[in-house]
Parts: C-alpha cells; structure tokens; sequence
C-alpha cells in the first residue's frame, strides 16, 4: 500500500471500526491491572484472535487474513494509541511474528499445533531465550539429544508473557558451542513459570521459565543447529512489535498533554501561550513525526520485502529512535505539566516506566548503536564477485 | 567474535577460495569454529562476511581470493 494521508486514515478507521470494542473492553481495567501487576486476561488474547486481529498479517494459507507488514504496523500503532494496556498490543503483535518463525524452520505437525492457533488466538506464544549471558556464552539453560529427541535443562530469566503462554519457543547451548531452537508446552511436565515483577509494561505477565528434565519431540525441533538465526530473525521482527505501539500510545499522551496546556492558567495566563511551553511541544511534535516517519520507511521497505530478515538496519534504526523519542515525549510532558503528570494522571506515569522497556526489549539502545555503527564502517551491503545470484 | 581468536585482530592466511580461508581460520582457533559454523559446517547467517570491507550479502565458498584481500566479520547480536 502506498503511503499517504487516506491510506493511513483508512487503517485507523478499520481498527476502530473492527476492534475498538475489543479496545475498549481491555481499557476497562487497565489501571488496575497496571497497579497489581497481573496479566492481561487470556480471554481478551482470544477475542483478538476471533476478531481477526492477531491473523490479519499471517498467510492466508495458515487461516490469515495475508496484510502486509506496513498496514499492520499501522494497526499496531492505532491499537498503541487506543489501548491503555500498553501489553496488549506487544503480546498480541508478537504472536504472528513467533508463528512465522515456526511455519519456516518446523515440520507441518508444529505448524498445525504451534502457529496456526496463534493466529486465531486459541494460544497464545512466547519467547523465552534472555538468560543473564550474552548468545556465546549461555550455559543456564541447553538443549541436549535425549532418546532420539532433545531434553530441555535449565532456567531462562525472563520471557514477556510467561504466565499467559500457551507454550515457548526457546533458544539455548546445544551443550557444543551451538544454539538449538525448540518449542516447549508451558503445560508440559518439568516447566515451571514463576512470575517476575516489571517496572513497566506490568500486564505483560512476565516470568521466569524453569525447565527441568523437559523431553522435546523431534516435531517440536525449531533447529538442532544454528539457533541463533531463527532467533535473531524473530529479535528483528520484535523490534518493530516494540516502535509500533508505543509509538501510537506517545501520540495519544501528547494530545492529553496539550489538552490539559490548554486548559491550564499560570501566572494569569494559558500555559499554551507560554513561549516557552510552546516550543517544548514543537520539540515533541518533531520527535513523533520524526520517529513516525522513520519506522513508516522500515515498514515500506518490509513490505517491499527488502529487509535483512536476520538484522536490518533500517528496523533497528526504527526501534532506536521510536524509543527514544517516546521516552523523550514522555519526559517532556512531566516537565510540562508538573505535578498533574506525577499525580493527577496515571497514564503518564504508567508510560514512563513502560517506554523504558524499549530500551532493552530485543537488543539494548546501547547494543544497537554498536551493532549499526559496525554496519555503517563497513559500507552497505553490495554485492560482490562470485556472489550467488 | 574476538574473544574466540584470542583477540588477534589480524590473521594472515593463504587460500585459494573463502572457504579455504575460513576453514585454515578456523583450524587455527578451534574455539572459533563453532562460532562461525554451525554443526552442519555452514556458516551462521548471523556473521556478515565483508572482503574488502564490502559486505558479501550472499558469500559463495568458491569465491576465489587474490593476493592481498582482506576479510572481515561482522556480527549483529542482541538480547531477548
């Protein structure tokens, strides 16, 4: 779909038209569940599914609805903007991203099983691979031959939305040096989920996952070999998941924001005919439409299929600087509207500790810098003699 | 990747083709070569391979070398 002001008013419509009930249901308890920390109820994963929602990007061959990836960004950005439980729209963007994964690297029996109901929403995935080491040197957690199968050992420290997941696909040391992939029923015998509490993003359901003695099927093999590839792709398409919806959830604060400049009187005037006040919303209106137009371009060149599926820079690039500039957003409104941001209106706060997970979530701000900078001195990809073609 | 060449930035080597290379690479440090290959001896998509400081976006191990040329790695790696 080309991009343009119709095209873009036209997603929005379709979001609230098909799903802004849906929205508005997750809404309603929103604040509460922020407070207690407990997980967004499964039901509203399985309406979404119902809906059409999760499905609308998956093939159409595995019961979706085939949407490319820029209007699906589009929808995961209004949902961002919609929906005050900011885990809603990551949990249930993720969801086809782990059933493609599955549909590439797995036998038809787990494509059945593990990715076509994620599209309909009849389960619900997630990704359990952080340990506390980086990708070479992992030894808390391996996947190891048992019996003409694998056995799963070992603890992951945190996976997204442990508590509400169906089952995981997990990364770990093939006890050789090599990742191997595998996914795992959180019901299976020996998985255990214990929760872990978050600063943000605190409906996500986080937990750690402990898996002891775990017998994997030889259908549930993602990859005996070379897990980090499969990992890395579904880390790109991540990090697209994690710009889209807070980026619409910023837009939506920024226009509380200068609803309530608006409304406010200093000093005997509107705090909206501050000079001042004034140019510090013309810096977060050019940090939204900046970042909006940067994740718009890695969407384009998605859907143009021209994206590195293992590392693009233009996705990673899109991560950066939404995240940053949502954070940034955020922290402006507190300087803007004082005290009324720290107790008058928890969505700010609650925002606030949400975008900070953007800074870690698939690769850290700091990661990201480093791997680009290292791409950018090497010059861009060109292809060179004896290159297959 | 440096840490399993023992931080020797620079390994001259004389190969015929970049499958040459890599492989004499890898005999020379073994802790490398399960990093570079996989188990099937395939390298890992996740290395990018530059000659001559140019990334090769599809590396063919028949690529024939010439004197002087320089390879590199690049390795985009994150967390969960």
């Amino acid at each position: 779909m080309a991009l343009n002001t119709t095209s873009v008013e036209h997603v929005r419509r379709m979001v609230h038209d098909r799903w802004g009930s849906l929205v508005d249901e997750v809404n309603e308890a929103a604040a509460e569940r922020d407070e207690s920390g407990s997980p967004v109820p499964v039901r509203f994963y399985r309406a979404a599914g119902e809906l059409g929602l999760t499905g609308y990007t998956m093939p159409r061959q595995f019961g979706g609805e085939g949407g490319g990836p820029f209007v699906w960004g589009l929808i995961v950005e209004h949902l961002g903007y919609l929906c005050e439980d900011t885990a809603f729209p990551l949990v249930m963007s993720f969801q086809p991203e782990i059933a493609k994964i599955v549909i590439e690297y797995c036998a038809e029996p787990a494509v059945e099983r593990y990715a076509v109901p994620l599209g309909r929403g009849e389960r619900i995935g997630g990704l359990a691979y952080t340990e506390d080491a980086d990708a070479f040197s992992m030894s808390g957690t391996t996947i190891v031959a048992h019996d003409g199968g694998l056995v799963v050992r070992g603890r992951k420290s945190f996976s997204g939305p442990a508590r509400v997941s169906d089952h995981f696909i997990t990364f770990a040391s093939d006890g050789t040096g090599d990742l191997a992939g595998v996914l795992v029923d959180a019901a299976a015998p020996g998985v255990e989920v214990t929760p872990v509490d978050t600063i943000g993003y605190r409906s996500i359901g986080g937990g750690s996952v402990t898996f002891q003695e775990v017998v994997v099927p030889d259908v549930q093999i993602v990859s005996r070999t070379d897990g980090l590839t499969p990992l890395n792709q579904l880390l790109n398409a991540a990090r697209i998941t994690i710009a889209c919806g807070p980026l619409g959830r910023a837009q939506a604060l920024f226009e509380h924001c200068v609803e309530r400049l608006n409304q406010t009187v200093r000093q005997g005037a509107p705090l909206a005919e501050m000079p001042n006040v004034q140019a510090r919303v013309g810096r977060m209106y050019v940090a939204l439409e900046s970042a909006r137009a940067v994740l718009y371009q890695a969407l384009i060149r998605m859907d143009e299929g021209s994206v590195d599926p293992v590392f693009d820079p233009s996705i990673s690039v899109a991560k950066y600087l939404v995240t940053e500039k949502v954070n940034f957003v955020v922290d402006c409104a507190f300087r803007l509207m004082g005290g009324y941001s720290y107790y008058g209106d928890r969505r700010f706060g609650q925002a606030l500790r949400d975008f900070k997970g953007g800074m870690l979530a698939a690769g850290t701000q700091d990661l990201l810098e480093i791997n680009l900078g290292a791409l950018a001195l090497a010059g861009r990809p060109l292809r060179r003699k004896g290159a297959q073609s | 990747m440096l840490r399993f060449v023992d931080y020797d930035r620079e390994v001259e080597i004389r190969a015929a083709t970049l499958e040459e290379a890599l492989r004499e690479l890898a005999e020379r440090h073994p802790r490398l070569k399960a990093v570079l290959f996989d188990n099937t001896g395939k390298v890992r998509r996740a290395h990018r391979i530059r000659l001559n400081g140019e990334v090769l976006t599809e590396p063919a191990g028949n690529l024939p070398l010439a004197d002087d040329d320089c390879i590199g790695f690049l390795t985009a790696i994150a967390g969960g």
